[in-house]
């Protein structure tokens, strides 16, 4: 579904990416883990659209998209989420849900999708509140809300268990499992790897712009490049 | 009577508050033809015209907060366009309608386009601002067109359309009520669409709205050439009412005042850029007898409104409006 064949990033003399390749299939659910600085919120910039790689190529669904606008990859179905939680504050939770709807708004299955995502993450009873009043998990929540209810087939999910609570991470953790298991491809960047090993097939890390490692969960916690550059001997332990 | 039955009536009589403005705004339009006076009509006619560009502004500005300073500029090129169209082209008022708005299309488009696509904010605002003060310019200088500065004078008015006398002062009034009311309608009807939602959306946030597939530049793009035209709609029923135009019409400063009119009355509301109007225009009219004074009154009445009520008049009333309810629906 998304190929990237050696995405570099330069930043005058700075090389944030170099040489990244990867591939994800159809309706696999993958992590992206690095430390701070790793590059991977570049690497969703790019492949989202946001930004242009220096050297290499984005393909999506076998199609060069390095140059594509963000509006036409989430036209084509590839929608992201931001660090920080990004949200409409001014407006409220179902308005919110409305213009994230915007793509599919002429569709009949349009107000179900928007529904269906509110009902999924419990925002029902914050439906008229502004986004702005509401405390920053759910906020965050709502920005995932958001994304589902585009109708998105790959989702690319910046950092989305960020200030949650463990209650508001499980409920993020079945939401994720959820979403996929309607077939959506997901590819999630986060800190919190308690929560993203339990739930991802397959993870990638990154270290210093470069692919260090790729493969199943379990093997990555034992890989010793990946426990010196990120995990460290503590998560190793476990 | 129980309390959630008091609830209920203030509740639905808050509801119709709304509507009652609408009412209220409605009757003041029939004033001139209650009092059957000259003045009341012409008085009426201005203001009018300045509501339909208030209201055509808030599209862009209030709607899409995006910042063009060309309204004036547009109200001007209606005028003239329509006027040339006229008079060199030979084609009736009604006729020179479509392809005076083809024109503003075009011109609005070219400034439009690069203007969005390539910077926004406050370099937006700078260049609609150079392309307005351009426009008049050329108006000013394209003396076998445009008249120069002297301006031209245009002696004709729309033919009589169903049963209606264009050739009055009346006749003129009901066209400018004409335009006001599809300046509100086409601005209702977007607010409430799937465009206006993206507008919406792209004034909150555009990299947000960008990636929720919407389309930024073309959005923005689309409301201000929509903007302009509506603009210019005012300006083609603004030469044969004032039977002349000038490059005064089109000077920044009137475009200026506009966001004037629309900070004061409330930026993004419906009936704000109109009650903006009242405010902004028939204040310093009625208070002739005040003389020189009546713009220090004005720039009073400005100021404590910027002070106190920086959402605009309908702005803050609208929330006060929103608590009141919202007490009302919780008994």
């Amino acid at each position: 579904m998304l190929k990237l064949d050696n995405i570099s990033m330069r930043f005058d003399g700075l090389v944030v990416l170099s040489n990244v390749s990867l591939h994800i299939a159809a309706g696999e659910l993958v992590g992206l883990i690095g430390p701070n600085g790793a590059g991977k919120t570049t690497l969703f910039n790019i492949i989202s659209g946001f930004q242009r790689p220096s050297a290499g190529q984005v393909l999506y669904r076998g199609e060069p998209v390095t140059a594509a606008p963000p509006h036409r990859l989430a036209a084509r179905g590839m929608v992201r989420t931001f660090q920080g939680a990004r949200v409409f504050p001014k407006l409220t939770v179902r308005e919110n849900l409305r213009v994230a709807n915007h793509l599919r708004s002429r569709q009949r299955d349009a107000a179900d999708l928007a529904a269906d995502a509110m009902t999924l993450l419990g925002l029902d009873r914050f439906a008229d509140e502004l986004a702005a009043s509401l405390p920053a998990g759910l906020v965050r929540t709502l920005g995932i809300a958001m994304a589902i209810a585009t109708g998105a087939t790959l989702l690319l999910l910046d950092e989305p268990a960020a200030g949650l609570s463990a209650d508001e991470v499980e409920q993020l953790r079945t939401v994720i499992e959820r979403t996929h298991a309607k077939g959506v491809t997901i590819c999630i960047i986060e800190h919190n790897l308690k929560f993203l090993m339990g739930c991802v097939e397959r993870a990638c890390v990154l270290d210093a712009g470069v692919l260090i490692a790729d493969g199943p969960p379990e093997a990555i916690t034992r890989d010793p490049r990946v426990i010196e550059a990120y995990l460290g001997d503590t998560f190793a332990d476990r | 009577m129980t309390v959630s039955k008091f609830s209920s009536t203030l509740d639905s009589l808050l509801a119709r508050l709304h509507w009652a403005v609408w009412v209220g705004l409605g009757a003041l339009l029939l004033l001139p033809f209650v009092f059957s006076s000259r003045y009341l009509v012409y008085l009426g006619t201005l203001l009018v015209l300045q509501a339909s560009l208030a209201t055509s502004l808030n599209l862009i500005i209030g709607v899409a907060g995006q910042f063009a300073l060309s309204h004036a500029a547009f109200y001007g090129i209606g005028a003239y366009a329509s006027a040339l169209l006229i008079e060199s082209a030979g084609l009736g008022f009604w006729g020179s309608l479509l392809p005076m708005l083809a024109i503003v299309a075009v011109f609005s488009g070219a400034i439009g386009y690069p203007a969005l696509r390539y910077t926004g904010g406050i370099h937006f605002a700078l260049i609609t601002f150079a392309c307005g003060e351009l426009l008049r310019l050329l108006a000013a200088n394209w003396d076998d067109m445009t008249g120069g500065p002297q301006g031209k004078r245009l002696p004709y008015s729309p033919a009589p359309l169903l049963g209606i006398d264009f050739s009055d002062a009346k006749g003129l009034y009901l066209l400018a009520i004409a335009v006001l009311v599809i300046s509100v309608g086409v601005v209702a009807a977007i607010r409430h669409s799937r465009f206006g939602r993206a507008l919406v959306a792209i004034r909150e946030d555009e990299i947000l709205a960008a990636s929720l597939g919407i389309a930024v530049t073309r959005h923005k793009l689309a409301a201000y050439v929509l903007t302009s035209m509506l603009a210019a709609l005012a300006g083609s029923v603004y030469a044969p009412f004032a039977g002349f135009i000038s490059p005064d019409l089109m000077s920044a400063g009137e475009s200026v005042a506009l966001v004037g009119v629309l900070i004061v009355g409330g930026i993004g509301t419906l009936s704000g850029p109109l009650i903006g109007t009242l405010i902004f225009f028939a204040i310093p009219e009625l208070l002739r007898i005040a003389k020189f004074y009546r713009l220090v009154i004005l720039g009073g009445v400005l100021v404590a409104s910027v002070l106190f009520m920086p959402e605009g008049i309908v702005g803050f009333f609208s929330k006060q409006w929103q608590a009141l309810r919202r007490r009302a629906k919780g008994g």
